[in-house]
């Protein structure tokens, strides 16, 4: 029963925000790519946020997105951890229903109390 | 097809080292380690490649890092990590790094070119040379590498392909803003 789902290709940066976030008391999960998270958001509905990266291989970011929000699942928090920057991306995810955005390097201080606020602690 | 104007290749070796720079933010001071840009050096390395396409052009960014135990320890001293051991914690440190160098290189190629997509890290063979990425159809080629006692220990590499001619400019000031970097910006 995890608090925030992150799903990113790198197991670095999955280790990083999932140490972060641990060591600030949530709990987390993990998923490698797009449809691995996808899977993960289908079968646990005790995910009160979902922190996933854009360019993935086997499913983007994006594109997981838009298949959970047509999914029904609208009103689940999922903000994007991305080195993309391109202003066309973020329209991209404004439209599929993403709630924010933060540009690698992950800096967990900046982002915490943002991550706390979706998670309404 | 090798025009590499001096601009080009002074514009893609200065993207290579801001966003180096900015890639391993956060991590111990490098002191020790000079910033250069001269070529780097072959079979010392191996090599991580990411891709950024748009409708005429397409840029190939390679990252050279240290393998075997100097990989290793290259990845624990970036990361302060105490005794590394994993070969394969290393790879996937270098993996991130080469992703976030591209994703920097791509903030300075927005404000000059539509429609740019980008790749996920490809590892490439230990038989694959940057010869091969020398090709006909590549214009620019810049270099930047990280030394430590006059020896790189790790570089990056831009190869730039176009049928068309085009010049790169650097600008920081015109890079798609990274002020906001590592904060959650709400939609």
């Amino acid at each position: 029963m995890a608090d925030i789902l992150v799903v990113d290709d790198s197991q670095t940066v999955r280790n990083e925000v999932s140490s972060f976030l641990s060591a600030n008391g949530i709990t987390v999960d993990t998923a490698v790519d797009g449809q691995d998270g996808l899977s993960k958001i289908q079968s646990n509905s005790s995910y009160k946020l979902v922190i996933c990266d854009v360019n993935m291989p086997i499913m983007d970011g994006l594109t997981m997105c838009e298949k959970v929000r047509a999914a029904g699942k609208t009103t689940l928090p999922i903000i994007m951890l991305t080195t993309e920057s391109d202003p066309s991306m973020k329209e991209r995810g404004k439209a599929a229903g993403v709630k924010g955005w933060i540009i690698k390097p992950f800096n967990g201080s900046a982002a915490l109390n943002g991550i706390k606020s979706l998670l309404g602690k | 097809m090798w025009t590499n104007s001096e601009s080009t290749k002074l514009a893609l070796e200065s993207y290579l080292r801001d966003s180096m720079r900015v890639s391993i933010k956060g991590m111990p001071p490098l002191e020790e380690y000079t910033f250069s840009s001269n070529n780097d050096e072959e079979r010392l390395f191996s090599r991580i490649m990411l891709t950024i396409s748009g409708v005429n052009v397409r840029l190939a960014m390679v990252l050279h890092h240290p393998v075997n135990q100097g990989g290793i320890n290259l990845y624990g001293y970036l990361k302060s990590v105490n005794n590394p051991q994993s070969e394969e914690d290393a790879l996937a440190f270098y993996r991130e790094m080469a992703n976030q160098i591209c994703g920097e290189i791509k903030r300075f190629l927005l404000p000059q070119f539509q429609c740019l997509g980008m790749s996920t890290p490809l590892g490439l063979s230990a038989t694959t040379s940057l010869s091969d990425l020398n090709h006909e159809s590549c214009i620019a080629m810049g270099n930047f590498y990280l030394a430590r006692d006059g020896k790189p220990v790790l570089g990056a590499s831009a190869n730039l392909y176009s049928a068309t001619q085009i010049v790169l400019h650097y600008d920081q000031a015109s890079k798609v803003d990274t002020a906001n970097s590592g904060e959650l910006e709400f939609f």
